[in-house]
């Protein structure tokens, strides 16, 4: 059985943990408003809102419902369209219709979901960051200028009104972007029971979710599952006196807000901002992004740059594993049946050193990469002594160019370093023809993205024009 | 004032066909397709589907009753493949089960024993072969051969441009209810109600009084639920026929992709010559039209590319000749623009290729060519008043172009990595459906005895706005407030024989019928409410739910005049029809007026290119558009944005990308990127003043489908960063311009200009 609440409702279910949430609210509870496009959370149109008990107040993140599966909101406040709605339109409604940002009205609910999210959490509660609440939601028909015309006025216009986190709720109730009965949802989730353990064995090890619902809903739907998500252990980031440690379960949007992880991934937030969307990141996890062994996989280029080693555990054994002997072919990896991925670590004395990451996609935002490229440089007065070249989407497997990188050593950063390096680059990839691009676009991506990548490490060694 | 489903759409209220509730025991539907894209099917395997549980039955086109036939202006096209299949994903089965996702994974336990034959996927290629949907067409005016002689810049390119998916949010779908008499209820999520209510009788084999066709909204359509619509609430009127249950047919996002039509690729040849001051003397063009299996729309799509082959150019000598190219994809349909877009894109790459040997600044040679007021098109038509120069010259001055253009100068002076380029892109769309008998809408008002009012007409809401605009062009013309008028669900039982809400004219059309009947209604109700109030006929009018004598109110509202009507036997209902006048062409010399009349506008387009990765953002687009007198400002202006980021979308990001055996590669929203709100540049719109069109309903212009043109400016400013980065190299027109074709122009020219040149795409590996 799993225990939430949706909207103002508590349900106690036995329907499958894998079972995709979407489907839960529409077919079970009924609730038409979230609605079904893409099923892969490429479009926004079933985004609901999940709150959980943190420190006495509920938090809540955007999530598209398509890829959540029932058993990760055991325990939470799940909300809809339709457990924001009031008898009169409530604020961010209003003023939707007021700036004509709906059409076909199809992902319009979604967007309501998102942008109370942004209320909720937001601590800047600027106009702009609202855009990035709603990122993730696809709209065909406005050409997002409508909507942005209502973004551009609301949160200014409700900004003294709404306190600081903490009080926020009661602060949302007030203006009435948030129903009354929000106030009361933190103490009945206080009380709801625990689920059930998972008896059987060998079960199905979700992280996020977000390839997996993608790619074996139905096996999800009728497998044993274990959402690593639930395990506090794994959701943990620490720094010992070695390492910055992350739990395989953490959060991609944590690590983007982590100021421990920036000390070791300058400008990480920046660079995880072309990284899905919100409403996925806020599910999607590190370990997943690892084991789904995507060659193009963002979060793993950036690793592999950084030197990651993984700590894998079974039963009780653990065993270190250096990220770039992980894998072994597409989608192959060295694991042990049973095996998982427990925690990933970073060496301390990667602490601080210039770091760069880029992508390229056809899309910038919510867009898998044809190649990415993430670099990392130790140099003492612009003399490299340690280089991490990792590239992506060129090889069956994410790659750390070794040879190359290690033939960094003792080299001047510089221009013509860059453009000798990059150009070497190419022999040691084997991209292929792909949806995402032609053999040639990807070689000549590696090689542009290397360039550009160390032209903004080092912005004043290596101009522009040097590269051009 | 707002969509009237504004408040309903905020809410999560507003239902589409999948909200719809179904009675207990509801069956649901899901197709099963080819595998391969040209073969003979010699078996279809069935049985582990029946045998997977919650199967109740698969069918096929044996089970059809009447006629396996779907196709509507050419009859080429079976609802389900008996001998042969054409495409890859071509329907040829059913799985009906008691579960969507039984029913889903049972389709995929079918499969086929297939003879493959050759297939073939280019439009040029077919053309060769001889493979046309129907025999090509040629517009001609002038003397081609003698204009040749006296220009003195003649030029020749090829010019390609892709396809492109509606990625409407709300994928296809349909619920069939059986009811007595084998009859049908359905809900489908059509454009064109009639439509799916015709090619439902027939594949049923009853008359079309059998069939009752009913929806409220689409969630999103763009020309993609038109025919592309119909079979699957065919498949479902079948399931439903067959199985006696209520039967729901909703398309999974996949099937969706991998089953039905896009936007026509045409691959064109273009020959255009000039004099010395830059006038276009002469122009040829060949449309090699790539329409897929079947013919679908694809012969009226091919029209309106004739029809606008010169933008809002008057050029006297032109030859242009398409070719309408059968080959194995599935069957290319409309797609805003219908046709347009493809042509325009032509004409305007010639001037730009043009511009770039001449010397003579492209701006110059868009002006020059313009159209001007009494003039004539090539197809005989003759222009009474061109807003062409008065839209461009507003939009120049207005955005202050000049200061622009000296800003992007400076900033390419001053920038190695990234480098800016500007457009402007003139536009002229010709409203009415090019297909004649299509120009004709019915309106039905019923007035009920509280004074409360229904319209019903057959026009589809699927966003742009419609049912607003009906409700506005009523309460106008009744003299009553839009609160008391509520816009019925579309119903082919209440409006018979609807034209398909599309061409832009959904609003034109229903709204003048709409306009005719309250016009009849409300003199009706005048006659009497003069000899109520015992005053002239020529004194009463409605205002504000008043009746007014001499424009004062009297005590005689709106509601009671209603009752009292009633208990006087008046007739509350009106019933108008509307068929646009003086619309005539002659087929056999292509020449005639074949449009209401004309939409104008321009856009200036910015774009910033990364010249290091090719990366590039569309930084604005500053519009000035004709909607005559705008029947709401608030929606035009939606559509505007909102059509001019899907023409941004063909030009640029969207690549429908096929495999080398025909099969869909970029299936998925993983694979396919539309814009996003990061992606969708900064948007101004400005209306052009004073311009009230006397040829359409309370002096407006249909608005749905001329702002998709504005977004080629991004092609062409585009290309114009490329060339400033990269000035010797030459222009090409392969669109969409993917950040994958920056980079190869920036760092590899000589691989351009062919779409598709790489054959190692079916090397395909999941990367995902």
């Amino acid at each position: 059985m799993h225990h939430f609440i949706l909207n103002n409702t508590l349900i106690s279910t036995d329907r499958p943990a894998g079972m995709a949430v979407l489907d839960f609210i529409r077919t079970e509870a009924n609730l038409t408003g979230t609605k079904s496009g893409c099923r892969e959370g490429d479009c926004g149109a079933c985004t609901i809102l999940v709150g959980r008990l943190e420190s006495g107040h509920m938090h809540y993140q955007s999530m598209t419902s398509c890829l959540l599966p029932l058993g990760h909101i055991q325990g939470a406040h799940v909300v809809t369209i339709e457990g924001l709605n009031q008898s009169d339109l409530n604020p961010v409604q209003q003023q939707i219709v007021d700036h004509s940002a709906t059409q076909c009205g199809f992902c319009t609910p979604g967007i309501v979901v998102a942008l109370t999210g942004f209320f909720l959490s937001s601590s800047t509660l600027e106009a702009q960051e609202a855009h990035r609440y709603i990122e993730g939601n696809i709209c065909r028909c406005t050409g997002y200028a409508s909507i942005r015309r209502a973004l551009d006025l609301l949160p200014e216009a409700l900004k003294d009104q709404i306190r600081p986190i903490p009080d926020r709720i009661s602060a949302l109730i007030q203006t009435g972007i948030l129903p009354g009965y929000f106030s009361s949802i933190a103490s009945r989730i206080a009380r709801l029971p625990e689920a059930d353990p998972v008896s059987k064995a060998d079960p199905i090890i979700v992280g996020g979710g977000t390839d997996l619902m993608v790619q074996r809903p139905t096996d999800l739907a009728g497998l044993p599952i274990v959402i690593a998500r639930r395990d506090p252990d794994l959701n943990l980031i620490s720094e010992t006196a070695d390492y910055l440690e992350i739990g395989s379960a953490v959060t991609i949007e944590t690590l983007k807000h982590d100021a421990r992880v920036a000390q070791y991934f300058p400008n990480i937030s920046n660079h995880l901002d072309l990284v899905s969307s919100k409403h996925i990141r806020h599910m999607a996890t590190v370990g997943g992004n690892i084991v789904n062994a995507s060659p193009i996989a963002d979060i793993v280029i950036m690793l592999l740059a950084q030197n990651a080693e993984l700590v894998l555990e079974l039963a009780t054994a653990q065993r270190i594993l250096p990220l770039k002997n992980f894998y072994l072919g597409y989608k192959k990896l060295a694991l042990q049946p049973g095996e998982r991925v427990r925690v990933i670590r970073i060496p301390r004395d990667i602490k601080g050193l210039p770091f760069g990451f880029a992508k390229l996609s056809k899309r910038t935002h919510l867009d898998i990469a044809s190649v990415n490229a993430a670099i990392s440089i130790q140099h003492s007065d612009h003399i490299i002594t340690s280089a991490r070249i990792a590239v992506g989407g060129v090889a069956p497997i994410p790659c750390l160019l070794d040879t190359l990188s290690q033939s960094l050593s003792g080299e001047k950063i510089s221009p013509e370093t860059v453009l000798r390096i990059s150009e070497k680059a190419l022999q040691a990839i084997q991209p292929i023809s792909d949806v995402r691009g032609s053999i040639r676009y990807k070689q000549l991506a590696c090689q542009q993205l290397i360039r550009t990548v160390f032209q903004k490490m080092f912005p004043e060694t290596i101009r522009e024009e040097m590269l051009v | 004032m707002s969509l009237i489903d504004a408040a309903s759409h905020v809410r999560g209220e507003s239902l589409y066909v999948d909200d719809i509730p179904v009675p207990a025991g509801t069956l649901y539907a899901v197709p099963a397709g080819s595998r391969m894209a040209h073969a003979r099917l010699t078996a279809i395997h069935t049985e582990d589907a029946r045998n997977f549980p919650g199967i109740v039955c698969v069918l096929t086109a044996d089970d059809i009753p009447g006629q396996n036939q779907i196709g509507t202006i050419i009859m080429d096209e079976p609802l389900l493949a008996e001998d042969c299949v054409h495409y890859v994903g071509q329907p040829f089965a059913v799985v009906v089960g008691t579960s969507r996702m039984a029913a889903e994974q049972a389709a995929k336990r079918i499969s086929a024993d297939y003879t493959p034959l050759p297939a073939i996927f280019d439009a040029r290629e077919a053309a060769s072969a001889g493979q046309f949907i129907a025999p090509s067409r040629t517009f001609a005016c002038g003397d081609l051969a003698k204009a040749w002689e006296k220009c003195v810049t003649i030029l020749e390119n090829r010019v390609d441009s892709g396809s492109q998916e509606h990625l409407y949010i709300e994928t296809q779908g349909s619920i069939a209810f059986p009811a007595e008499n084998d009859s049908v209820r359905l809900i489908s999520g059509t454009q064109s109600p009639t439509s799916t209510q015709k090619v439902v009788a027939r594949i049923l084999g009853i008359p079309m009084t059998k069939v009752e066709v009913d929806i409220r909204r689409l969630g999103g359509a763009f020309g993609g639920k038109e025919d592309q619509a119909t079979p699957w609430a065919a498949m479902a009127a079948l399931a439903a026929r067959r199985t006696q249950k209520t039967v729901k047919l909703i398309l999974n996002r996949h099937d969706d992709m991998h089953m039905t039509g896009k936007r026509h690729p045409y691959s064109s040849d273009y020959k255009i010559g000039l004099d010395a001051e830059g006038r276009i003397l002469a122009y040829e063009v060949d449309f090699y039209q790539n329409a897929g299996a079947a013919a679908d729309l694809s012969t009226s799509i091919l029209d309106r590319s004739l029809y606008h082959a010169l933008n809002v150019y008057h050029i006297p000598n032109v030859r242009i000749t398409g070719y309408s190219c059968r080959t194995n994809l599935p069957p290319f349909t409309a797609f805003r623009g219908f046709g347009a877009p493809q042509a325009v894109f032509v004409i305007e790459s010639a001037l730009t290729h043009a511009a770039a040997v001449t010397g003579i600044d492209k701006l110059t040679l868009q002006a020059r060519n313009f159209i001007q007021s009494g003039q004539t098109f090539h197809y005989g038509q003759t222009l009474p008043v061109s807003h062409a120069g008065r839209a461009l010259s507003e939009c120049l001055n207005h955005y202050q172009y000049p200061e622009l253009q000296t800003r992007v100068r400076h900033f390419n002076a001053q920038h190695y990595g990234s480098k800016k380029g500007l457009s402007v892109l003139p536009i002229c769309f010709g409203i009415s459906f090019t297909t004649i008998f299509l120009n004709q809408a019915s309106a039905l008002i019923h007035v009920y005895t509280d004074g409360s009012v229904s319209v019903s007409t057959g026009a589809v809401e699927m966003g742009q706005g419609v049912y607003t605009k009906i409700a506005r062009v009523c309460a106008r013309t009744l003299g009553i407030s839009s609160e008391r008028i509520t816009i019925l669900s579309t119903n082919t039982t209440r409006v018979a024989n609807t034209s398909p809400t599309a061409a832009s004219t959904g609003a034109d059309l229903n709204g003048m019928a709409t306009f005719e009947a309250s016009r009849l209604l409300v003199s009706r109700l005048l006659d009497f409410a003069a000899l109520e109030l015992s005053v002239p006929r020529t004194a009463v009018t409605l205002q504000n739910n008043f009746v007014c004598v001499s424009d004062c109110p009297t005590e005689l509202t709106w509601d009671s005049l209603i009752a009292k009507a009633y208990l006087n036997r008046i007739c509350l209902t009106q019933h108008a029809f509307y068929a646009t006048p003086d619309l005539a062409f002659d087929r056999t010399t292509e020449t005639g007026s074949p449009f209401a009349y004309h939409v104008f506008g321009a856009a200036i387009t910015e774009v910033t290119l990364d010249t290091l990765t090719g990366a590039y953002t569309i930084d604005s687009v500053k519009i000035v558009h004709d909607a005559g007198e705008s029947l709401d400002r608030a929606i035009d202006c939606g559509q505007i944005e909102g059509g001019l980021v899907q023409g941004l979308g063909w030009m640029t990001l969207e690549e429908i990308q096929y495999g080398a055996e025909g099969q869909l590669l970029s299936g998925s929203l993983a694979t396919y990127k539309v814009p996003d709100l990061h992606f969708a540049p900064a948007i101004e719109v400005r209306f052009l003043e004073q311009a009230p069109n006397p040829r359409a309903v309370l002096n407006s212009k249909a608005v749905g489908e001329p702002p998709f043109l504005y977004g080629m400016g991004a092609y062409f400013a585009l290309l114009e960063a490329l060339q400033a980065a990269q000035p010797e190299k030459p222009v090409f027109f392969t669109a969409p311009m993917t950040p994958e074709r920056t980079l190869l122009y920036l760092m590899e020219p000589s691989k351009l200009g062919l779409p598709n040149e790489d054959p190692a795409l079916q090397a395909m590996h999941k990367t995902h």
